[in-house]
């Protein structure tokens, strides 16, 4: 077995055993009941906001979970001076929550729409929302020692994640919440739940190139935090 | 095998050095030790040498090859048993082996059998949440091993052991340079430092102060003499000088007629010298 699947297999087993999936199931479900007993008015902007917290509250909380769970265990510094490098142990904890991230959200969408969504967009938004925000968590949760301190620190990293939705709820109508990389996710979210399927071809253009390079960023943002957390 | 010249480190944020210009070599196959009280950059000056902190001055080599060029095939050579347990207390102590084996390209160790090693074989299949602080430093120990590598770095190997334990480390370690491991061990412990270092330096307030061998420590730091106790009943005490000791016939004849209680040469401990050469105490 490679590293790689060394260490994914061993970030499935303290997901579960952290009882982190138990956690993720039973959120899921009380978002799954929410939407069977929706109303009907704004049916699909709701369904739509509530799939895109999941991904993105699922990774930032969790990664910030394990990576606590870690640091009081002293196991980052045992890892630290193993040959695993901290762009394996970070995408190892990106790919095991997103996968656990991406069930939740699927669920949740046939949940809320049965099948009426279209899945290339909905897995785009649910894979990238939670990449990004484990990375984004990450960054967060290496400058702290506590969760009473993570706590304090996710409006922080949060709040302006959520400002792209003063424009889908109409509140606000702005073009410098597309600097916002949330922006984009919601944009693939929009997308997958629409009636026709597709967005303005420059906004799916838009999606397709700024998420994986604010992925790509938020990725060397953690990578730096990891020898942060070394120096401490 | 291990060469530091003029290693200097000073964490972010501080203005003086944790650890001061300091040089000394560490040999293929020999227990170096690196003494000093808390806070006198034995701990930091083996983070550099493990590369849990960088940005170094000075220069270190490791087989002659700069540190700070090395990648992280690094890992592959080198095992380190930190102070402090670190293992995953939801996991079995034969998981928390067979993961972190799982990370190394070298064929791995027995676990079973290096956790027979310290008596914890038993103990295999429980979680270590459950282990006490001498179980999960045992367990710390073990795994520094699980990919065999040639040089290890402990840190306070004996640290909350009790005295059978610290006995079954203590002899591992001797097997391990028997076996042509190279050891860096970090310690206050005096006693563990004179049986189990070849060398040691010492250190205080990230300077070395000097760098040799326990025993010409001890002898150089010493007087040559030894007190002879004897009598029957009654302890009577003398001191003789070592020098032409077997000529002297009050000796032979103390030895030769008297009952020996005692005989002791007046070597220095290493904590009197250590006092005596930085004028600090361990702590």
């Amino acid at each position: 077995m490679d590293r790689f699947t060394s260490l994914l297999q061993l970030d499935f087993v303290l997901i579960i055993r952290n009882k982190i999936l138990l956690v993720a199931t039973v959120i899921t479900s009380l978002y799954a009941g929410i939407l069977q007993v929706l109303p009907e008015e704004n049916f699909t902007m709701v369904v739509t906001t509530l799939i895109f917290t999941d991904p993105v509250m699922l990774g930032f909380l969790f990664v910030g979970v394990m990576v606590l769970f870690e640091k009081s265990g002293n196991t980052l510094q045992a890892l630290s001076v193993s040959p695993v490098r901290p762009a394996e142990y970070l995408w190892s904890k990106a790919t095991s929550l997103t996968l656990v991230a991406l069930a939740a959200g699927l669920i949740m969408a046939v949940a809320g729409v049965g099948i009426r969504f279209h899945a290339g967009y909905l897995v785009s938004a649910i894979v990238s929302s939670s990449l990004l925000f484990i990375f984004i968590g990450f960054v967060g949760v290496s400058r702290v020692k506590t969760f009473n301190q993570y706590f304090i620190v996710i409006p922080l990293f949060m709040v302006p994640g959520f400002l792209p939705f003063l424009n889908y709820f109409g509140i606000t109508e702005t073009w410098l919440w597309y600097v916002i990389p949330t922006q984009a996710a919601l944009t693939l979210f929009i997308a997958a739940f629409s009636e026709s399927g597709t967005v303005a071809i420059h906004e799916t253009i838009y999606a397709f190139i700024y998420l994986p390079l604010a992925i790509w960023l938020a990725f060397l943002w953690a990578q730096r935090s990891w020898y942060k957390i070394m120096e401490r | 095998m291990i060469k530091a010249t003029q290693l200097s480190y000073i964490y972010p944020g501080q203005d003086h050095a944790a650890v001061n210009n300091i040089s000394f070599t560490v040999n293929r196959g020999e227990i170096f030790g690196f003494l000093g009280p808390s806070g006198a950059g034995k701990s930091t000056t083996q983070k550099l040498l493990i590369r849990l902190l960088r940005g170094y001055q000075g220069h270190v080599s490791i087989d002659s090859k700069e540190l700070r060029n090395l990648t992280q095939d690094y890992y592959n050579h080198i095992g380190v048993g930190f102070e402090l347990p670190n293992h995953y207390p939801r996991l079995t102590a034969l998981e928390n082996l067979k993961f972190f084996a799982s990370f190394y390209r070298n064929k791995t160790s027995n676990l079973m059998q290096l956790l027979e090693m310290v008596g914890l074989h038993q103990e295999a299949d429980k979680p270590t949440s459950a282990f006490s602080k001498g179980m999960k430093m045992r367990l710390n120990f073990v795994r520094a091993l699980v990919h065999n590598p040639e040089i290890l770095f402990f840190d306070e190997p004996t640290s909350g052991l009790d005295p059978i334990n610290a006995r079954k480390v203590k002899n591992i370690i001797l097997d391990l340079r028997a076996r042509g491991k190279t050891i860096f061990l970090t310690t206050h412990n005096m006693h563990d430092a004179a049986e189990l270092c070849d060398r040691v330096a010492f250190i205080t307030q990230g300077k070395i102060s000097l760098t040799d061998s326990p025993r010409n420590l001890k002898l150089q730091h010493g007087t040559r003499k030894l007190t002879l106790e004897y009598g029957n009943g009654q302890t009577i005490s003398r001191e003789f000088g070592l020098d032409k000791l077997g000529e002297n016939p009050e000796f032979l004849n103390l030895i030769k007629n008297e009952y020996i209680q005692s005989i002791h040469s007046a070597e220095a401990s290493l904590e009197e010298v250590f006092i005596k050469t930085t004028g600090e105490r361990l702590v």
